[in-house]
């Protein structure tokens, strides 16, 4: 029995989660953690709302509302429809909670005792007409990488590089438009620089990581590690713990990643067993930690936050750091503040929970770019869910139900047998392999194939010939399918949680665990008549069939 | 009035401006025309096509606004938003159930029709832009509504300021 950590991305109180997010990270940590359980792993997974930043205080300006109104109602929002989703974290909690802030102070305090943090004049953008320093969201230019023009302070959302404000070209204030000047102010800084050597080591020692992964943490390691600051100007977050900071707090980089410890913490409390946590973050303990993240998180999991590890020490460092690509929608990246998005609640209010799983999970954009579209849904959930895995699971149990009552006995197996349970032998070893690395949009795959083959193995070995010819031989071939229909009962468990349910109810099993998948199916088993597992889905296509009654054209004036 | 739609003979329209346009005012403007309109006897002129414009009534005035995209574009281009274009004749009564509206982007898959906002398909114009839109009230899944523009993407703008859910007719 191992110990596995899960930490998945804070998102952002200041919008609802949407398509992108649940398919960047969410999704593919929930069926990591719900594998692992499944094969009796001890596992703990958290996240939480990021509540403080400028995000946040940014919508909170142009709502006229307290930052925190904003916090909470986007906190309510987005743990309503991960659970919704089935998204099963130990803790989602928020980083505005006591707990959280006691955490953060100490470990801020910790790292300033072993000298990681320092205290630096600094020169900042000060807008002249708002009369403050502007946080690095507050300033907006042009991105001096690729010359994106609508770069923020803190990040170029076009090139995913992460920015100091005082680099931008052409800097604006973002609440007035006014150019701003540079001025000097203090701040505390992390000694991220000290660290570069460690860093680079802790990288190569993990060459497991997805491509993606390793490529953009060395692209980061390549151009040279520079301290960042910690702190900052702005009333909405956490108090620095020194005398004379406060009218600073800490900033928002720094301080949401520690969440990952502190909702820990917050979970052991919450068990009554307060040392808990530890057996999960001692260095010394054997747990493992994995981190699901979309990649414009990457450096923050596998440089900053490792790095603040390492300065605290007697920590457990990320083992695997799982980043996703983009899933975009009409060729755009989903983007909360651009307004290209498809909230998860709308899709919940239409579509099951599994059938949105599936699809995300069918189309998770683990190594490249993926596209959204309606007409792709509707093909997958039709063709492979209903079509090929549906169909099958329903087929051999309405059959097997109307000619034997129940799970019929096992005979001698013929080889067309024998090959079909090690066909559901491989593709179980391939799964657990596969998911093991955190391999999502593949193994799916794997199982709706597996569920292709059966109905292919149904409609060779005809049961509705043998029924009149061999009842015995009939009730073989059944058992062997009902075998098949029972791998895909405990196989699909993490992706697909309440069909699992469904599938395994209707023969006779429950709460199975992923080495119990090959036992033979319980004999004797009073089946009952099953409905269809899924219905086909309707997508209106994006064309306007009315206006596409229009003939419109272009036409020139002659004369009048 | 002729209209060029770039094909063999120029069309004639019977159009009901005259109040809100002078004849200078129009000739040599690029209008939108729905070209496959059962043609009608109007005021004893037969009208080959009804040109779009925007219609804005309140107690103090009417402003009419014409239909026109935003580029110089070849007499006859197709204005159908990237979609497939109609090629029976429809009738009048056909058209008039069909809502398009003058609307103000507000993102990238989103436009304002006058105190409610609905989603369009993605497109790439500017935030607080005016531009025409049809509107289909009925769908249930996936955007309710689409900007008219040419196939490349070109967009259909009122040809002077008129406010946001003004009916086009």
């Amino acid at each position: 029995m191992k110990k596995i950590f899960i930490g998945v991305a804070w998102p952002y109180a200041n919008g609802p989660i949407h398509l992108g997010h649940i398919a960047g990270c969410y999704l593919g940590a929930d069926i990591f953690a719900r594998f692992h359980r499944l094969k009796g792993d001890r596992v703990l997974m958290v996240s939480g709302s990021d509540q403080h930043g400028t995000p946040i205080t940014v919508t909170a300006d142009r709502e006229g509302v307290k930052p925190s109104v904003i916090a909470e109602r986007y906190h309510e929002i987005n743990s309503r429809a991960l659970v919704d989703l089935g998204i099963e974290f130990d803790l989602f909690t928020k980083t505005s909670t006591e707990g959280h802030k006691r955490e953060v102070q100490d470990f801020f305090l910790k790292l300033l005792e072993n000298g990681y943090i320092y205290e630096k004049e600094t020169v900042q953008l000060y807008c002249p007409h708002c009369k403050k320093f502007l946080p690095d969201r507050y300033i907006q230019g042009i991105c001096p990488h690729c010359g994106y023009e609508e770069a923020r302070g803190d990040q170029c959302d076009n090139c995913g590089k992460i920015l100091d404000p005082m680099e931008l070209k052409n800097p604006v204030c973002q609440l007035c438009g006014t150019t701003p000047e540079p001025r000097t102010t203090k701040h505390m800084f992390f000694r991220l620089s000290a660290l570069e050597e460690q860093l680079i080591k802790y990288v190569e020692e993990r060459p497991y990581w997805r491509s993606s992964v390793k490529n953009f943490t060395y692209n980061w390691l390549k151009s040279g590690l520079r301290d960042r600051a910690v702190t900052r100007d702005i009333k909405w977050g956490i108090e620095v713990p020194v005398e004379g900071w406060e009218d600073k707090r800490l900033y928002v980089w720094f301080e949401a990643v520690m969440g990952y410890l502190s909702a820990s913490v917050a979970y052991s409390e919450m068990k009554g067993d307060p040392k808990l946590w530890k057996e999960y973050w001692d260095e010394g303990m054997d747990a493992e930690h994995y981190y699901f993240l979309g990649k414009d998180n990457i450096p923050f999991h596998t440089i900053l936050w490792p790095a603040m590890l390492m300065a605290h020490g007697g920590l457990k460092l990320p083992d695997n750091v799982v980043a996703n690509q983009y899933l975009r929608y009409g060729g755009e990246q989903f983007s909360k503040s651009r307004g290209v998005s498809i909230e998860a609640g709308e899709v919940l209010k239409k579509f099951s929970p599994d059938q949105i799983r599936y699809y995300l999970a069918a189309s998770m954009p683990e190594n490249r770019d993926t596209d959204f579209t309606w007409e792709d849904f509707e093909r997958k959930i039709n063709t492979e869910l209903v079509n090929a895995l549906g169909n099958y699971v329903h087929r051999v149990l309405t059959f097997t139900y109307n000619n034997f009552g129940e799970i019929p006995a096992r005979g001698n197996l013929s080889e067309e047998d024998e090959e079909a349970l090690q066909v559901l032998k491989k593709t179980l070893d391939r799964v657990e392999n596969n998911l093991e690395k955190a391999s999502i949009k593949d193994t799916i795959a794997d199982i709706i194939e597996l569920a292709r083959f059966g109905n292919n193995y149904m409609s060779r070995t005809a049961p509705w010939s043998l029924i009149k010819e061999d009842r015995g031989r009939c009730g073989t071939v059944l058992n062997v399918n009902i075998a098949i229909v029972k791998g895909l009962g405990v196989m699909l468990a993490p992706f697909l949680p309440s069909t699992s349910k469904k599938i395994l109810t209707g023969i006779g099993e429950r709460d199975l665990r992923w080495d119990e998948a090959m036992v033979v199916p319980g004999t004797g088993f009073k089946l009952k008549k099953t409905e269809p597992l899924f219905h086909k889905v309707r997508i209106e296509k994006e064309s306007f069939p009315e206006f596409e009654r229009l003939n419109l054209r272009s036409g020139d004036v002659i004369s009048v | 009035m002729k209209v060029d739609l770039g094909e063999k003979e120029p069309r004639t329209l019977v159009a009901g401006l005259k109040a809100f346009y002078s004849p200078e005012e129009l000739k040599g403007k690029t209008l939108v025309i729905l070209s496959n309109l059962e043609p009608a006897k109007l005021r004893g002129v037969k009208s080959e096509g009804m040109l779009l414009a925007a219609d804005h009534k309140d107690e103090e005035k009417e402003i009419v606004a014409f239909l026109t995209p935003t580029k110089r574009l070849p007499p006859g281009t197709p204005i159908n938003s990237g979609m497939r274009q109609g090629a029976k004749k429809i009738n009048y009564k056909q058209f008039s159930s069909m809502a398009l509206r003058i609307a103000e982007v507000v993102d990238a898959t989103h436009v304002d029709i006058g105190g409610k906002i609905i989603e369009v398909t993605p497109h790439k114009i500017e935030t607080g832009e005016r531009v025409a839109v049809y509107v289909d009230g009925k769908r249930e899944v996936g955007p309710a509504g689409i900007i008219l523009s040419t196939g490349t993407a070109i967009p259909i703008i009122p040809e002077k300021d008129i406010p946001i859910g003004a009916k086009i007719r």
